[in-house]
């Protein structure tokens, strides 16, 4: 090996060693950008599976969930979580225009998570008043987490899927720190439900 | 004149009720406004607790405590939305007086944990910009003193070696 070429392959080297010996003080400085940053929200069932789902609810029968909500946003996250309930006609959420369902909140979650944690709380409702006349039926009381709710939502009949259908669905709102409001995050989970066996009111 | 008297007392009473009752409707409306300006002022101070929080930990400190009282906070703060949705003003009362002292709290908390983690965050960050310079200054000294060990060592292996005669 010559002389010229000892030298380079010595630069080279001693080059490396002074970025290797520099790294700590260059990470201070230099702030490379993250990953994909997003929050993520899951519905489970009471054993924590995604399936299995409650389904045909009985009036005054009590069901748990569990919802979850991920953050992967970069820094600690201000989450409010809208708990709703609605029958086949209302307005969901709408992903495309990223905007939130019409429907008031029932119950609501409020808390913050770190980031890379996750938050977990159990969600358990039931339907507590509610009846059927004819091809109709009527919720006019549901329960959630304890608390009841007047909310007094109707459903036809629905043939096609031989059911009277509602659903209670989730909506992930954000805190927006520059804005001082929260807003909606284009993420909801729903739960579809058939009311069924619904308690004759008697005739007294 | 007895019609009128009559005809006085009736307005009158009518006067009343009717004062009694759009004071009825003041008092409601009022109470709606005040639970949901305290609940305004609620939100406010969970959302600046927040702020302080987020201040905190982009400072570089440990906001896993801070975070766990705001929690606390929060959930006063939804207790209060969803009392007040329900039309429960003394609930509404009870929980934005718990949320704001919690988020208050958590604030104060949070400014003297921003306060800390910044003067620890300085003093690391210039003694790791020094201890990396020297470093890097250090290692380039000895390199070169390698490097001209090993030129030597180059040059007298060259100089030592015989030359040999080889024939065409």
């Amino acid at each position: 090996m010559k002389l010229e070429e000892y030298k380079l392959l010595f630069s080279a080297v001693g080059l490396i060693g002074v970025l290797l010996i520099a790294t700590p003080a260059l990470v201070e400085v230099i702030h490379l950008p993250g990953g994909e940053q997003f929050s993520e929200l899951y519905l489970l069932n009471s054993n924590g599976m995604a399936e299995n789902y409650p389904y045909n609810i009985v009036v005054g029968q009590n069901y748990s969930v569990i919802v979850g909500v991920g953050n992967d946003l970069g820094s600690s996250t201000y989450y409010v979580l809208y708990v709703k309930f609605g029958n086949q006609t209302d307005q969901l959420p709408d992903s495309t225009s990223a905007t939130s369902s019409p429907l008031a909140p029932l119950y609501e979650y409020r808390f913050f998570v770190q980031d890379g944690g996750t938050w977990e709380s159990p969600l358990t409702f039931s339907v507590t008043d509610a009846y059927v006349l004819g091809n109709q039926s009527m919720v006019k009381t549901l329960t959630v987490n304890g608390l009841a709710f007047g909310v007094d939502k109707p459903a036809a009949w629905d043939v096609n899927s031989t059911a009277f259908s509602y659903q209670i669905f989730l909506e992930l709102w954000i805190y927006d720190a520059q804005n001082n409001s929260i807003q909606f995050n284009n993420r909801f989970v729903s739960l579809q439900l058939n009311l069924t066996q619904i308690a004759i009111p008697s005739a007294s | 004149m007895k019609i009128g008297a009559k005809t006085w007392a009736l307005s009158f009473l009518f006067l009343l009720v009717a004062s009694g009752f759009v004071s009825d409707r003041c008092f409601c409306v009022s109470g709606d406004i005040q639970s949901s300006s305290s609940l305004a002022d609620a939100e406010q101070a969970v959302g600046q607790a927040f702020n302080a929080v987020l201040a905190a930990e982009h400072t570089g400190a440990n906001v896993t405590a801070l975070l766990a009282e705001l929690n606390d906070a929060a959930g006063f703060l939804a207790q209060a939305e969803m009392a007040n949705r329900a039309g429960n003003l003394t609930a509404v009362a009870s929980d934005v007086d718990s949320a704001i002292l919690v988020a208050s709290q958590s604030q104060a908390a949070a400014v003297d944990a921003k306060d800390t983690a910044s003067v620890s965050g300085n003093a690391s960050f210039s003694s790791t910009i020094i201890f990396s310079f020297l470093g890097a200054v250090v290692f380039v000294c000895v390199w070169f003193l390698v490097w001209r060990w090993q030129k030597r060592r180059y040059i007298r292996n060259l100089s030592d070696a015989k030359p040999e005669v080889t024939n065409p």
